[in-house]
């Protein structure tokens, strides 16, 4: 397996010196101050004094701040030149693995609760979408789609062509997170909050972690994309991210096929 | 946040005065003991002028065999606690007969066997595994450190500050009442409002994630950083077993992870996922908390074999019998170990053929155990073996386990188990294969590699003794309770009718005094060997004629562990290359590229540590404050891009020429 060089790390020392090309970041700043617009103000606009307005301005200066915030410091922290190479290809499936089974203890739970209650839905349930589930799935699937072929344009050498098709899997991403957005305002306004029934506490958990994903996701892709810009790209990055955005993609059609459509 | 609490104060939250236990004398004289200890340990660090040394040697270490180190010293200082909670317990059943209540009321006997429970799994035995793991896996595959240092670092205190959460416990509120895996109903809001079980929650909930962290970065430091020619089929079997145990972890600590989390929601967001209402089942918990909760089992135990595999082949004086079938059955008792979670709980009452398959997957896992005791056997077989400290473990071991191992298979049918379920039967198998596997075992590694990591051998006199006085008392204390518990007695019972079971009670209470005898005389044995250091120093680097890569270089290693990559041919790497006639290179050393210390991992860990003690006391200032001081930290961590240095080349060759000297001194 390790038919490397004659160094234990397994590469040949690097004299990269301290030539880095950031010593500075604005990112957690960025994300500081998404943070603190988004969480304390938005949520008070809307839940304290249900001004649609402020909630909109807040939540739109908040939620692009956390993603290109977020988006850059993984970059930073990931295109650093590493004391080994290729340790990261090999981290990110073993983190994978440990998160499939965070999914499978989740799903585990839910049927768990499911399978032993007389009637599901419980009560109190509103009418759940059909559609837009289905849309949903098909945003996903289409965006792994895109970035299977910008990764493949990348192996041609053909960075434009990257750099359009990544730029296509983060709308694509983006009209998801709308999507659930929307379909969590819809049923928080029909009195479906997280602590109503038993289907209501399985599927925040679920779909809301779910979420959580495609937004780290959503921010990987921007990390990628805004260095790509310059035309610089780092492979295994974008290798670590594709994975990982198709693994949040096979766990979508779990979730959709077991909470909306079971 | 539950909307009901009453009138929160703003600083305080719910912490009032009357929650520090002041009116209860044993508190307050262990508060006092740890007190005056603490400030000896501060006036002596001051008074020696050691806080910098501490901070950049120690506090802010990246390098793999420091933190494995501290691990172990975390690990001992909380088997203290943990042993005294113990002897108070076997106290307490000795004495609560014929209408006495004992010395401890039930509020304080539940609290003392929950943190019983949660501290030797959680902060002794894990440590002390990881710890061993994290000091010798890397020397043994011949790398210089592990994957991610700075994970590893952050690990290390993530583990330490929820054991400080679960010591504070003691004299800031209370700990949980609910037994060390926290099952539902009892944990939920309605049995327990208090603050027991939120301290038991976050402290599971941190060390769960700094064991998960340094997981990942030990299994991709064994598959990316081995030394050249060693393919998997060379690794020595500690390594092996701590792959095993590392996938182990990551697999299973998400199922801990998760049932910890929804309960939290449940405490905190009034939601069901645990409660008899609204569709909650508490049985979603119980499966899930032992879906990780026997793989932690075989997590703990299969370094323990590993353990044992050294020492036996290096105290034989030849090869492991049968390294092929200890690997095979390594891997299989890390599969089966997902299969049979069920049999913690025969009694749910999930029907017949579910039963009969928990049980039959149990019963298998004797098989590879089976033939790894035998492979140990045949180890010993015409070996010239060295009584030493750890050799005696390994054998007192082989006796114990296979008394723990046979009840095991006993507990694993069914219809026995109806009999046995919650009994002290159950509580005797467990801290057989507990104390008899996995205590032997580290106590084993801590005299086989402590010469590596402190240059000195352990006085081998006092060993001899712990080993006498832990296999004695172990028996002592535990044969009792299996007959006990064979009759019916139940597990965690605060006080007794039946006067007829009182002797057993009492010989249970005098094995536990021997225990601690033992324990003494393990802390002697480390007091006299650091007096007599000088007499016990090991200038070889080799002092047990060990076989595998750590023995390679000197003791304690160099901060580049090697200053060449050795290539591995064989499986007992060191041996072979001791055959061949290996020669140190003298010359030729380049700079050595390393990576640098940080002091990010402990703020972010104490900083996690005063964000959980506020969500638990519903401080919300102070949880505000801990979470964007924890930012704030992570601000600084980007900006520190020097993560790594050069070892300049002639360090390298001044401390390489300081292991010559020795070596030839030693002639």
């Amino acid at each position: 397996m390790t038919a490397h060089s004659t160094t234990a790390h397994g590469t040949p020392i690097e004299h990269q010196g301290h030539g880095h090309h950031w010593e500075t970041s604005i990112a957690p700043f960025a994300v500081v101050f998404g943070v603190f617009f988004l969480l304390p103000l938005t949520f008070s606009m809307h839940f304290v004094y249900h001004n649609t307005i402020l909630t909109a301005v807040f939540a739109g200066i908040g939620l692009p701040l956390i993603l290109f915030g977020v988006a850059k410091w993984i970059d930073e922290g990931l295109t650093q030149k590493p004391l080994v190479a290729g340790l990261a290809g090999v981290g990110m499936p073993i983190f994978i693995v440990s998160e499939i089974f965070i999914f499978l203890s989740f799903f585990a739970t839910y049927w768990m609760v499911r399978l032993s209650t007389y009637s599901w839905p419980p009560e109190h349930t509103p009418e759940m979408p059909v559609l837009l589930p289905l849309f949903m799935t098909f945003l996903l699937i289409t965006s792994s789609v895109t970035v299977h072929i910008a990764e493949e344009k990348l192996e041609h050498g053909d960075l434009a062509a990257f750099r359009k098709w990544l730029v296509i899997t983060v709308l694509f991403g983006l009209a998801f997170l709308s999507c659930t957005t929307f379909e969590y305002h819809h049923l928080l306004e029909h009195d479906f909050l997280p602590s109503t029934n038993a289907f209501s506490m399985i599927f925040f958990s679920i779909t809301g972690f779910h979420a959580s994903h495609v937004f780290l996701g959503l921010s990987i892709f921007i990390a990628i994309l805004l260095p790509a810009l310059g035309g610089r790209v780092n492979k295994t990055f974008v290798l670590c991210g594709s994975i990982y955005w198709h693994f949040v993609d096979v766990v979508w059609i779990f979730v959709v096929s077991q909470i909306y459509f079971w | 946040m539950s909307p009901d609490t009453p009138h929160l104060d703003p600083i305080f939250g719910r912490l009032t005065l009357g929650d520090i236990p002041y009116h209860e004398p044993i508190l307050l004289i262990t508060f006092a003991v740890v007190a005056l200890v603490g400030l000896a340990a501060v006036g002596a660090l001051t008074y020696f002028r050691l806080w910098g040394y501490l901070w950049r040697e120690w506090i802010t270490t990246v390098d793999h065999k420091r933190i494995g180190i501290m691990y172990v010293v975390l690990a001992i200082i909380m088997l203290v606690r943990g042993l005294a909670d113990a002897i108070m317990m076997r106290l307490q059943q000795a004495m609560a007969f014929n209408g006495s209540e004992g010395y401890l009321p039930p509020h304080h006997y539940d609290q003392i066997f929950t943190a019983h429970g949660v501290i030797m799994i959680f902060f002794v035995a894990t440590p002390l595994i990881v710890g061993m793991m994290n000091f010798v896996v890397p020397l043994q595959i011949g790398a210089r450190d592990v994957s991610f240092p700075y994970l590893n670092n952050l690990g290390f205190w993530l583990t330490a500050v929820a054991a400080i959460l679960v010591n504070i416990s003691l004299f800031v509120g209370e700990f949980s009442q609910a037994g060390w895996v926290g099952e539902p109903p009892l944990t939920g809001l309605a049995a327990s409002p208090g603050v027991g079980v939120d301290y038991y929650l976050w402290a599971l909930q941190i060390s769960g994630i700094g064991t998960t962290i340094g997981a990942i970065n030990l299994v991709a430091t064994i598959f990316k950083m081995r030394a050249p020619g060693m393919n998997l089929m060379k690794m020595p079997v500690f390594t092996w077993t701590s792959l095993c145990v590392n996938a182990l972890i990551v697999i299973s600590f998400p199922f801990l992870t998760i049932s910890i989390t929804l309960l939290t929601l449940d405490r905190l967001f009034g939601m069901h996922f645990f409660t008899t209402e609204l569709g909650g089942n508490p049985m979603a918990y119980v499966n899930l908390v032992w879906i990780w909760g026997h793989p932690e089992v075989y997590i703990l135990i299969l370094p323990a074999f590993g353990v044992y595999s050294e020492v036996a082949a290096t105290f034989c004086g030849k090869r492991l019998f049968g390294y092929t079938s200890m690997v095979y059955a390594t891997v299989s008792i890390t599969v089966l170990g997902f299969l049979v979670w069920l049999h913690h709980f025969f009694t749910m009452g999930s029907g017949a053929n579910i039963n009969a398959f928990f049980g039959l997957m149990t019963a298998l896992i004797a098989i590879p155990t089976g033939v790894k005791v035998y492979n140990w056997l045949f180890t010993m077989y015409r070996g010239r073996v060295r009584f030493d400290v750890p050799m005696l473990w390994t054998i007192s071991f082989m006796l114990t386990f296979l008394l723990g191992g046979l009840t095991g298979v006993l507990c694993s049918i069914p219809a026995a188990d109806f009999q046995i379920h919650n009994s002290l039967f159950v509580v005797a198998h467990f801290h057989n294969v507990a104390i008899g596997a996995i205590v032997f075992a580290m106590l084993a590694a801590i005299d086989y590699w402590f010469p590596k990591a402190f240059g000195f051998k352990l006085e081998p006199f006092w060993g001899k003794l712990s080993v006498a006085f832990w296999t004695v008392g172990f028996f002592i204390a535990f044969l009792p309770i299996y007959i006990a518990g064979f009759m019916g007695v139940t597990r965690r019972t605060q006080s007794f009718d039946d006067p007829s079971l009182q002797i057993y009670f009492v010989i249970a209470a005098i094995g536990g005094f021997v225990i601690l005898l033992g324990v003494v005389f393990f802390l002697i044995q480390l007091f006299v060997s650091i007096v007599n250091r000088e007499k016990l120093r090991d200038t070889t680097g080799d002092p047990w004629g060990g076989r595998t890569l750590e023995w390679a270089t000197s003791s304690p290693p160099p901060a580049y562990n090697f200053a060449f990559t050795p290539l591995v041919h064989d499986i007992d790497a060191w041996t072979d290359m001791k055959e061949r006639g290996y020669r140190r290179p003298l010359d030729g050393f380049k700079a050595i590229h390393m990576p640098s210390n940080t002091s990010t991992g402990i703020f972010l860990s104490v900083l996690l540590l005063a964000f959980s003690f506020a969500v638990i006391w519903f401080m919300w200032w102070l949880a505000a404050l801990s979470f964007a001081l924890m930012l704030v930290i992570g601000i600084g961590h980007t900006f520190n891009y020097n993560r790594s240095f050069h070892i300049p080349a002639d360090v390298v060759a001044r401390t390489e020429g300081e292991r010559t000297r020795l070596l030839a001194q030693q002639g």
